[in-house]
C-alpha cells in the first residue's frame, strides 16, 4: 500500500520490548456509551446492507452476554437517492433455511459460516430501484424504537480498474503477495479499497490491514503496490500457521478493487490506525472517523472492478 | 502597625524621594567574584555590606556593583558551600574589588554557620526561582548511574516528571513546549536522549542550573511556563584538571585548564553510551537483527579569554546526537533514526564603568530529526527540525544599591522544517510535496528594574515587548472544511510577510517583609509564545515538530498570578514557602482528533491543529534544610490543569493529560563523615489523566472501540524510592576518586507507563475477552559508577 505507516509505530516499540513488563490491572472505567452503530454499504447492482448494532460498555455495568444482543431490531431504516426512497426490512439468519444461507450470504456479501453460527441480522431491500448505481448519492436515515435518529450520505464513485495483477514470492517460491499496477486519474481526491477472495478457501472478500489508500501522494501517476492476504478467522479451511498473510501458488484469487469516497476512505484509514495503535504508548487515542450523524460507524458506497489471478509456479 | 515601623516607613519614603538631590558624595565598589579553586566566575554569590545591612548578588557573569556614600565599609562575600570572605573597603572614589571564594570542604563535620545566602529566600522578589548546585545533585541517586540535572528539577514543587524515567517536565500546568531550556543562552529544543530517559546535559560539564517557574524576569521570554538556565563550566583557569566517570551505560571525560594562566581557559567534555558496543558480541553474525543498536553522545566545549578587567570573550558549544538502528535482514526491513541538538554561543562581556555592564551574544541553535526506513524496495524518510540564528544584547545598570536595572534587546531568525518526507518504491518517487521550510523573525526589547520602594517593600517591575513575523517563501494549503482535502494553495514569495504578531509582556513581582524571617510575595507575569510544539503522541518524542505562529496559529498568551509566604526557621537553617498560583493560557495547540503522522506531509501541519484555552491553579509547599550533615528538601504540590477546545471532546472542558492532583517529592542527603554520603529520593504522584476506550462495537467482524471522553480516566498512582551511597576513595593531592552506588525503584514498584485495552477472541463465538493492561518499564535497577579526577 502507499507509505507504510506501520513502520512509524515500530521504532519506539522495539525499545520497549527490551525492558517493558506487562500485567493486567483493574481500573474503573465508568460509563460507556451504548450508542447505535452502523456498518452499512452499497454497491452497483446490489441492495444496500445495514448491520445495525449497539455499542457495549465493557467494564462494570456491562451486561452483554451473547452476540445476538448486539443487534438493534425494529428500527425504521430508509435508503434514498435524490429521487427515490426505499424502506428496508430486517432479515435474520435464523429465519432462513440453512440450505439457502450460502446463497443469501453471497447475495448479501456476508460470510455464510457466520450467518449459520449465530442469529445474524441485517436490514436490506430487494427493491431493485434502490440497488446501487455508479455516480449516485445514497442517503441513509434511521429511527430507532428508542427515539434515536441517525443519518449519513455516501456516493458510489466512478470505478477505476487496475492495469495488471501478478504474484510475487516473498517466502520461498510458493508464498507471496499479490502485486498490482494502478494508474490514478489526474484529479486529486480519489480513494481506493482492496479486497481479495481465494476461491474455495475464503467465503467472502477479505480486506487486509491497510487496505485503503488515497491519491494524496500518487495523484495522476502509475505505480505498483503489493498487498498481503487478509486474515480469515472463520474460513472453512483453517489457517495454516506460517502461511498467514500470504497467497500461495495454486490459489485462484479474485481481486475486488473499489473506489470509495473521501469520508468512506477516512473511516477505513482510522480503522487501520486504531488496530495499529492499540497498545502503543506513543500513539494518541485513535477514534474512528465516522460519517454517521447521531451514531457510530460507517455508511459507504463501493465501486468495484474485479480481476481474477490464478497463481501458477 | 507598630509605631516605630510607621516612622521608619515615612523616613524611607523621604529617603527614596531625596535620592536625586542627595548631597553626600557617592562611590561605587564593583568587581567579579570567582571560585578560588577553579578560577571560574560565580553567579548569584552574595555581597553584603555589614554597615548598611544591605546587599546584592552577582549577575550571571559573576559581576557585582554597589554604590555607597563615601566611607569605610566591611563587605561580606558568601555563597553556599563556600567559606565567607569579609573585605574592608575605603570608598574615596570608585573602587574595583575582585575576590575569590574558597570551597568549604573542611567544615562538613560541624553544623555550618549559616550563610547570609539563606536570606535570599525571604529577601528577594523572586517567586518560584530555584538554583541548583550541580555538586549537590551528584550526591542524589542517579537513574542507571547517569546524573541528570533535569530529573532533579522534577523533584521541585510545581514541576512534574513527564513519565517513568523521563527527563521531560511540566511546570504549573504548562506543556513541555512551554519550558525555555537554555544552555549558555542557546535554546535547546529537545533536551532529551533516548525518548526522554536521559537529558542532554552532562553533569560534568555543567556548573549551575537555575529554574524560573513563577515570576519570569523580563529578560526572558518566548515561553509560557518556565525557564531553565544551564551554564557550562568555564574551564579551570589555575591548573589542568581531568574529571571522568565510568558507568553502566556510559562513560564521561572532562578536561579543563588554563591556556594562559588567569587569562584564558578551556573546558571540553564528552560522554557516550555503549550499550551498542557491549551488545555487539552477543548478536551473532547470522542473526537477522545484526546491525541493530542504539547510542548517544554529547560533546561540550567552552573557551574563554580575558583581555583585561573590562573585556572578556567566551565561546561555547554543544553537540549531541542519538542514533538508533534497527534491522531485520530476513524481513528485508531496516530503520535508521538519528536526531540531535547543536548549539554555539559567542559572548562578549564589557564593563563600561563600575555601574554599567554589557553582554553581547551571538548564538546558533539547531535540532534535527530524521527517520529513514526501508522495506524491500520501498524507502521512506521523514525529516523535521528547527534552526535559530540569535543575537542578544543585555545591559546591567546598577545606579545605586536600591536599583538593579536590566535592559536589552533580542532577535532570532528561525528556520523550521515541520515535517518533510520522501518516499520511493523502486523507480517510483512518491509525490510528497516540496521539502518545506518555514521562516520567521522574532524580536524583543525589555526593561526590568528591581528596586526597594521602602525597607519592607521591594519591587521588580519589567516590560518586554515582543514581535514575531512569519515570512515567505511559504505555501498555504487551503482545505475543504468538511473533507479535509486540498482545494487551493496560496504561495508567498521569499521575504514576503505572511503574518505579524506583537504585544507587550508586563512582569511585576513584589516582596513585603513581615519581619526578619518572613515575607509575603506576589507576582503577575504575562508571556507570549510564538513557537509551538505539536505532539501527536501521549509522550514527548523526537518526532514532535516545532511550528511557528502562522496566519492560522496565533501566539500562545499566558497570564500568571501568584502569591506566596516565605519564612526561614531555626536561624535560617530551614527555608519554607507556600505559593499559590492561577494561570490562564490562550491559543493552546493540539492536533485534531484522529490526526495521523503522515497528515503533515504535503500539507501545512497547522491545518491539522485545533486551538483552545487552558487554565491551571494550585498550591506548592516547600521545606528545605540548607546545610548540615543532614540536608535536603520536601515539596508538595496540589494542582488542577484544565483545557477547553471547541473541536475536542465535543467542546466540553477536560483535564490536561498532565493534570495531577497530588504530587510529593523528597530529596535527602546525609553526610555522616568525609568518606560516605548517602542520598534518598522519594516521589509520589497521583495518576495522569488518560483516554481509554470505554465501549466496543463491531465493524466487519472486528471489534472496534469507542473512546471515553478525553482524559476522563486516571492511571494508577506513581511512587518510587531511590537510594544512593557515595564512597570517597583514598585521596591524594593529585588524585581523587569516588564510587557511587545507586538503586532505582528500591521496592520495585511496577509503576504504570501506559495502559491499554486488550481484546482477544470474538463476540461471534462467545470468546470475547477485554482487559485493561498496564505496561511498566523499570523494576528495581541497581547501578554503579566510578568517578575520578586528577
Amino acid at each position: 500500500m502507499a507509505p507504510k505507516k506501520t513502520i512509524l509505530f515500530l521504532f519506539p516499540l522495539i525499545l520497549l520490548v527490551l525492558v517493558a513488563c506487562e500485567r493486567d490491572v483493574d481500573i474503573e472505567i465508568p460509563g460507556g456509551t451504548r450508542q447505535p452503530a452502523v456498518y452499512g454499504w452499497i454497491e452497483p447492482g446490489a441492495p444496500p446492507i445495514i448491520i445495525f448494532t449497539r455499542a457495549q460498555p465493557y467494564f462494570g455495568s456491562s451486561n452483554f452476554s451473547s452476540f445476538e444482543e448486539l443487534f438493534i431490531h425494529n428500527a425504521s431504516i430508509t435508503v434514498s437517492t435524490d429521487n427515490y426512497s426505499a424502506l428496508l426490512f430486517e432479515l435474520c439468519s435464523n429465519s432462513i433455511p440453512d440450505s439457502l444461507l450460502p446463497v443469501v450470504g453471497q447475495f448479501l456479501g456476508l460470510d455464510s459460516i457466520t450467518l449459520a453460527s449465530v442469529n445474524y441480522c441485517v436490514y436490506t431491500s430487494f427493491d431493485a430501484n434502490i440497488f446501487g448505481v455508479v455516480g449516485k448519492n445514497y442517503y441513509l436515515n434511521i429511527a430507532t424504537t428508542e427515539g434515536e435518529q441517525l443519518s449519513a450520505v455516501t456516493k458510489i464513485p466512478q470505478p477505476v480498474a487496475l492495469d495488471s495483477l501478478w504474484f510475487q514470492p516473498e517466502r520461498g517460491d510458493t508464498l507471496g503477495f499479490i502485486w498490482a499496477r494502478l494508474t490514478d486519474p489526474d484529479t486529486l481526491g480519489n480513494a481506493y479499497r482492496w479486497f481479495a477472495q481465494r476461491q474455495g478457501k475464503d467465503n467472502g472478500f477479505i480486506a487486509p490491514y491497510g487496505s485503503s489508500f488515497d491519491d494524496k501522494f500518487i495523484n495522476g501517476t502509475s505505480f505498483n503496490f503489493g498487498v498481503p492476504r487478509g486474515d480469515n478467522d472463520f474460513a472453512p479451511t483453517p489457517e495454516v500457521e506460517g502461511e498467514r498473510g500470504y497467497f500461495k501458488v495454486g490459489d485462484t484469487v479474485i481481486a475486488k478493487f473499489c473506489t470509495i469516497d473521501m469520508a468512506h476512505f477516512q473511516f477505513w484509514r482510522s480503522f487501520d490506525t486504531q488496530l495499529a495503535s492499540n497498545g502503543n504508548p506513543f500513539a494518541a487515542p485513535a477514534p474512528l472517523r465516522s460519517n454517521i450523524t447521531g451514531g457510530l460507524g460507517i455508511w459507504g458506497g463501493y465501486s468495484p472492478s474485479y480481476d481474477t489471478l490464478i497463481i501458477t509456479p | 502597625m507598630h509605631r516605630s515601623r510607621i516612622a521608619f516607613l515615612v523616613v524611607s519614603f523621604f529617603q527614596l524621594l531625596s535620592i536625586p538631590s542627595f548631597s553626600q558624595e557617592k562611590f561605587t565598589v564593583s568587581g567579579y567574584v570567582k571560585d578560588g579553586a577553579t578560577g571560574e566566575y560565580m553567579m548569584a554569590a552574595n555581597v553584603y555590606v555589614i554597615e548598611t545591612q544591605k546587599g546584592t548578588t552577582t549577575n550571571g557573569y559573576g559581576f557585582y556593583s554597589i554604590t555607597l556614600p563615601k566611607g569605610k565599609y566591611k563587605l561580606k562575600f558568601s555563597f553556599i558551600g563556600y567559606q565567607d570572605l569579609t573585605k574592608d573597603v575605603e570608598l574615596n572614589g570608585n573602587t574595583t574589588l575582585n575576590v575569590q571564594l574558597n570551597p568549604d570542604s573542611y567544615q562538613i563535620d560541624e553544623i555550618e554557620v549559616v550563610a547570609d545566602g539563606a536570606k535570599e529566600n525571604t529577601n528577594s522578589t523572586d517567586m518560584g526561582r530555584v538554583g541548583l548546585d550541580v555538586e549537590k545533585i551528584k550526591t542524589l541517586p542517579a537513574f542507571m548511574g547517569e546524573v541528570d540535572i533535569m530529573k532533579t528539577i522534577q523533584l521541585l514543587p510545581g514541576v512534574q516528571a513527564a513519565g517513568e524515567g523521563n527527563s521531560g517536565f511540566y511546570v504549573r500546568g504548562g506543556g513541555p513546549d512551554q519550558n525555555l531550556i537554555l544552555l549558555d543562552e542557546a535554546v535547546v529544543y529537545n533536551a532529551s536522549h533516548l525518548f526522554g530517559f536521559f537529558s542532554v546535559f552532562n553533569a560534568d560539564a555543567v556548573r549551575n542550573v537555575e529554574l524560573y517557574k513563577g515570576s519570569m524576569p523580563a529578560n526572558f521570554g518566548g515561553r509560557l511556563a518556565s525557564v531553565v538556565e544551564v551554564s557550562m563550566k568555564e574551564g579551570n583557569s589555575k591548573e589542568i584538571k581531568v574529571d571522568g566517570g565510568i558507568g553502566l551505560i556510559s562513560s564521561r571525560l572532562t578536561v579543563q585548564g588554563p591556556i594562559k594562566k588567569d587569562t584564558s581557559s578551556f573546558m571540553i567534555s564528552g560522554r557516550r553510551t555503549y550499550i551498542d558496543v557491549l551488545m555487539k558480541p552477543f548478536i551473532k553474525e547470522s542473526s537477522p537483527f545484526r546491525g541493530t543498536g542504539y547510542y548517544f553522545y554529547d560533546l561540550n566545549a567552552k573557551f574563554n579569554y580575558r583581555f583585561n578587567d573590562k573585556d572578556r570573550l567566551f565561546f561555547s558549544g554543544y553537540f549531541g546526537k542519538d542514533v538508533f538502528d534497527f534491522g531485520n535482514k530476513d524481513a528485508g526491513f531496516g530503520v535508521r533514526i538519528p536526531w540531535g541538538n547543536a548549539t554555539a554561543t559567542v559572548r562578549w562581556n564589557h564593563l563600561f564603568n563600575s555601574k554599567l555592564f554589557m553582554n553581547v551574544s551571538a548564538i546558533y541553535s539547531k535540532y534535527d530529526f530524521q527517520f529513514a526506513a526501508s522495506q524491500d524496495d520501498f524507502e521512506f524518510a521523514i525529516f523535521s527540525g528547527i534552526q535559530d540564528w540569535n543575537g542578544k544584547l543585555d545591559f546591567f545598570y546598577l545606579p545605586n544599591p536600591r536599583h538593579n536595572i536590566k535592559f536589552g534587546a533580542f532577535y532570532t531568525y528561525h528556520t523550521f522544517i515541520p515535517s518533510s518526507a520522501t518516499a520511493r518504491q523502486g523507480d517510483l518517487e512518491f509525490d510528497t510535496g516540496d521539502r518545506v521550510k518555514l521562516f520567521a523573525h522574532e524580536a524583543a526589547i525589555y526593561f526590568n528594574d528591581d528596586f526597594d520602594l521602602t525597607e519592607e517593600i521591594r519591587i521588580s517591575a519589567g516590560l518586554r515587548y515582543s514581535a514575531f513575523n512569519q515570512v515567505g517563501p511559504f505555501k498555504r494549503y487551503v482545505k475543504d472544511p468538511t473533507l479535509g482535502t486540498t482545494i487551493d494553495t496560496i504561495q508567498y514569495s521569499s521575504g514576503e510577510s505572511v503574518k505579524l504578531y506583537h504585544g507587550p509582556e508586563p512582569r511585576l513581582s513584589m516582596r513585603y517583609t513581615l519581619n526578619k524571617v518572613s515575607s509575603l510575595k506576589a507576582a503577575y507575569t504575562r508571556n507570549l509564545q510564538f513557537i509551538h510544539l505539536a505532539s501527536l503522541s501521549a509522550v514527548s518524542l523526537p518526532t514532535d515538530v516545532w511550528v511557528p505562529s502562522t496566519d492560522r496559529v496565533n501566539p500562545q498568551i499566558g497570564n500568571q498570578y501568584s502569591i506566596g509566604y516565605f519564612r526561614n526557621l531555626k536561624k535560617d537553617a530551614y527555608e519554607t514557602s507556600v505559593e499559590v498560583y492561577y494561570k490562564t493560557m490562550q491559543n493552546q495547540v493540539e492536533y485534531r482528533e484522529g490526526a495521523q503522522p503522515d497528515d503533515d506531509v504535503k500539507d501545512n501541519p497547522d491545518n491539522n491543529f485545533v486551538f483552545g484555552y487552558g487554565w491551571a491553579y494550585g498550591a506548592e509547599f516547600f521545606l528545605k534544610k540548607r546545610s548540615g550533615k543532614f540536608n535536603g528538601w520536601v515539596g508538595y504540590t496540589l494542582s488542577w490543569t484544565k483545557r477547553r477546545f471547541d473541536d475536542l471532546n465535543s467542546g466540553e472542558w477536560f483535564y490536561a493529560k498532565f493534570d495531577r492532583r497530588n504530587d510529593v517529592s523528597l530529596a535527602l542527603v546525609y553526610e555522616p563523615n568525609k568518606k560516605w554520603t548517602f542520598g534518598a529520593v522519594f516521589v509520589y504522584a497521583q495518576g495522569n489523566a488518560i483516554t481509554l476506550p470505554y465501549s466496543w462495537y463491531m465493524v466487519q467482524d472486528q471489534v472496534v472501540f469507542e473512546f471515553a471522553p478525553r482524559n476522563s480516566l486516571r492511571m494508577p498512582a506513581y511512587h518510587r524510592l531511590d537510594l544512593s551511597a557515595t564512597r570517597k576513595g583514598k585521596e591524594t593531592k593529585k588524585f581523587k576518586s569516588s564510587w557511587n552506588f545507586s538503586i532505582y525503584n528500591v521496592y520495585s514498584r511496577l509503576n504504570p507507563y501506559f495502559l491499554y485495552v486488550d481484546i482477544s477472541g470474538s463476540p461471534i463465538d462467545g470468546t470475547l475477552t477485554i482487559k485493561a493492561k498496564q505496561v511498566s518499564l523499570f523494576p528495581i535497577l541497581p547501578s554503579v559508577t566510578w568517578n575520578f579526577s586528577f
